[in-house]
């Protein structure tokens, strides 16, 4: 299918796009460390850039894990059924998860709107705008959402067609 | 409704959800959104949101993502095939030298690793041939590389040590400085047993062939170099934290960048390595990030519907006291360790354990030695052990998982050991961190 393509693909760019974070983070770490220590003259901002910057990896990942389904599962009896069980056990699971990451993407934008509004900083000496970080929670859940209602799909086709699509 | 009647709701959804197999991560949020919406209503719910926008704003949270960085750069950075031959040259005539040179390496890669997947998948694939070459027990090779692998997450820097810290608002310094200890007696229990047994037959541990002994002993001072980067990255990253002129963050990034710098020695290093790291990095940061996310979810909403408050009461009216407690509290450690991995046991039972922790007076920094020595036995216990599963997945063909879940028995029995003199004596723990400056 077409559209599940497409989602996977968001979730693979959106992965590697959002990796580069982290070389970026012990970059800005180790500098902060030089000034710091070597020359005495702290940043005001590297801190708080490490913490915006991992803050945003963590929300945006979360669809990529799902992608390769690295989310750990308690799998006593879940391994022991047929791959296909299994799949109709996901179907009727997803439910479950549709709740949780629908409410993150609801409420989480209503939270971000609010900030949006009165452009909210962190106010810290630095004082960067933060609401695009609390944007970060609904787009991260988004993606997620979108990734899980790919494996449905998958896992609703395998469940009823008994074999893989 | 009663908050006793909650509880056994709430732990029945959240349990069905689990053996149906929805993920962890999922299986937590979902229960939190459904309680709080049916206890509270939907206003209530941006209490959820507001709990992950504060955890992940957490400085001390980087640290995990960097750690998990190092540890992936420096699996494929070429540090552990010389950093385990430097060690194993030495143990030419010594029977069961090389299963002691393995348990040696593992520990001073422990001090540069924070996770065991990292670990035990690099000796998987370095020191297990090298024992299986020279006729060494199966048995006792597969032990040895599974539970000396898994010392990664008790001798710092330990990503479970992070998770504890901030969930129980210790100083991660104080726990890595804690961890040492522990972590250095179980290395010794673990050499121990392997030269007795090797003693007592000497069948088991075959000591190396003619042709390997014969390194004179310049030529085996001069692998000693293949010490010095490991040396020098576990001085920057546990030197820095114990003398507190670095936070754990701060740490994790100069030890990162010290991962790098080992590659590019051992011409290891290119972009696609970086990125390959980048990655995997994230797949498995994001995956324990988002099961942090979850978990305060349910906590929060259990917490504001008087749950944690009807546990500590419940468990303190058990008039267990103190030794009582600390008994069971471990009980449910290792039970849960059959079942979920340590992230999920640490965020669903620590702040249910947290508040009794504070009634009892225990020092939370030695609970966070001894919940991690409990995991050391949940990474061996079936039917869930991800440490057997790590090193099944680097294993030659024809080696099973159960034959990996029996190679660990001898080794649970020294680890039951540890905890063991670590619960009688505090101060194996304590000791060391008593001696920092702040």
């Amino acid at each position: 299918m077409k559209l599940l393509n497409i989602i996977d693909k968001i979730s693979i760019w959106s992965g590697n796009l959002f990796s580069a974070i982290n070389p970026i983070i012990v970059f800005i770490v180790v500098y902060e460390i030089f000034l710091r220590y070597l020359f005495n003259a702290p940043t005001i901002w590297a801190n708080e850039a490490v913490v915006y910057l991992a803050a945003v990896s963590y929300l945006m990942g979360g669809a990529y894990s799902h992608y390769y389904r690295a989310h750990v599962r308690v799998d006593i009896l879940y391994l022991k059924f047929s791959p296909r069980t299994r799949a109709i056990l996901d179907v009727v699971t997803f439910f479950f998860t549709f709740l949780y990451l629908g409410s993150l993407v609801w409420v989480g934008t209503k939270y971000a709107l609010e900030s949006l509004k009165v452009l909210e900083k962190t106010g810290s000496p630095w004082n960067p705008p933060i609401y695009p970080l609390k944007f970060a929670i609904p787009v991260g859940a988004l993606l997620l959402l979108l990734q899980s209602i790919a494996n449905f799909i998958r896992d609703l086709n395998f469940a009823v067609k008994g074999q893989k699509s | 409704m009663s908050i006793g009647l909650i509880t056994i709701l709430l732990a029945s959804v959240f349990i069905i959800l689990l053996l149906l197999g929805l993920p962890l991560a999922f299986s937590t949020g979902s229960v939190a959104v459904l309680f709080t919406l049916i206890h509270f209503g939907p206003d209530v719910l941006i209490m959820i949101v507001t709990r992950i926008f504060t955890m992940m704003n957490n400085f001390i949270l980087v640290a995990v993502p960097l750690f998990i960085f190092m540890a992936c750069i420096l699996e494929s950075s070429g540090v552990a095939e010389d950093l385990f031959r430097s060690v194993y040259v030495w143990s030419g005539r010594m029977r069961g030298g090389l299963g002691v040179a393995t348990i040696i390496a593992c520990t001073i890669m422990a001090a540069m690793v924070g996770i065991i997947g990292a670990e035990i998948t690099t000796f998987g694939m370095i020191a297990l041939p090298a024992m299986f070459k020279r006729g060494y027990d199966k048995q006792l090779a597969l032990g040895s590389v599974c539970c000396g692998g898994a010392l990664a997450t008790l001798i710092p820097p330990s990503v479970v040590f992070i998770m504890f810290g901030l969930m129980a608002g210790v100083s991660v310094g104080k726990l890595y400085i804690a961890g040492i200890l522990p972590g250095l007696l179980l290395a010794l229990f673990y050499s121990a047993y392997i030269l007795i047994r090797a003693y007592l037959n000497p069948a088991l541990a075959p000591t190396a062939p003619p042709e390997e002994r014969d390194i004179s002993l310049g030529q085996k001072f001069r692998m000693l170099t293949g010490l010095i980067l490991p040396g020098f990255i576990v001085l920057a990253v546990l030197g820095s934290i114990y003398l507190g002129i670095a936070t754990p963050t701060e740490a994790a990034g100069t030890g990162s960048l010290g991962a790098i710098i080992s590659a590019a020695v051992y011409r290891r290093l290119s972009w696609g390595m970086i990125r390959d790291a980048a990655i995997r990095t994230m797949r498995i940061t994001c995956m324990l990030i988002w099961l942090f996310f979850g978990a305060s979810a349910i906590i929060g909403y259990y917490t504001l519907a008087g749950g944690t408050d009807f546990v500590t009461q419940g468990l303190i009216g058990l008039k267990l006291g103190p030794i009582g407690t600390l008994v069971v509290m471990q009980l449910i450690w290792v039970i849960l360790g059959c079942f979920i991995d340590w992230i999920g046991i640490l965020l669903l039972t620590i702040p249910l354990f947290l508040p009794i922790i504070r009634e009892f007076g225990f020092d939370p920094v030695w609970i966070g030695v001894l919940y991690c020595l409990n995991m050391q036995i949940s990474y061996i216990s079936p039917p869930f052990g991800p440490g057997v599963f790590y090193l099944k997945a680097v294993t030659p063909e024809g080696i099973t998982v159960g034959q990996i879940f029996r190679s660990t028995i001898p080794f649970f029995f020294l680890m039951v050991l540890a905890l063991v003199l670590n619960n009688i004596f505090p101060q194996i723990a304590l000791w060391l961190p008593g001696t920092m400056i702040k």
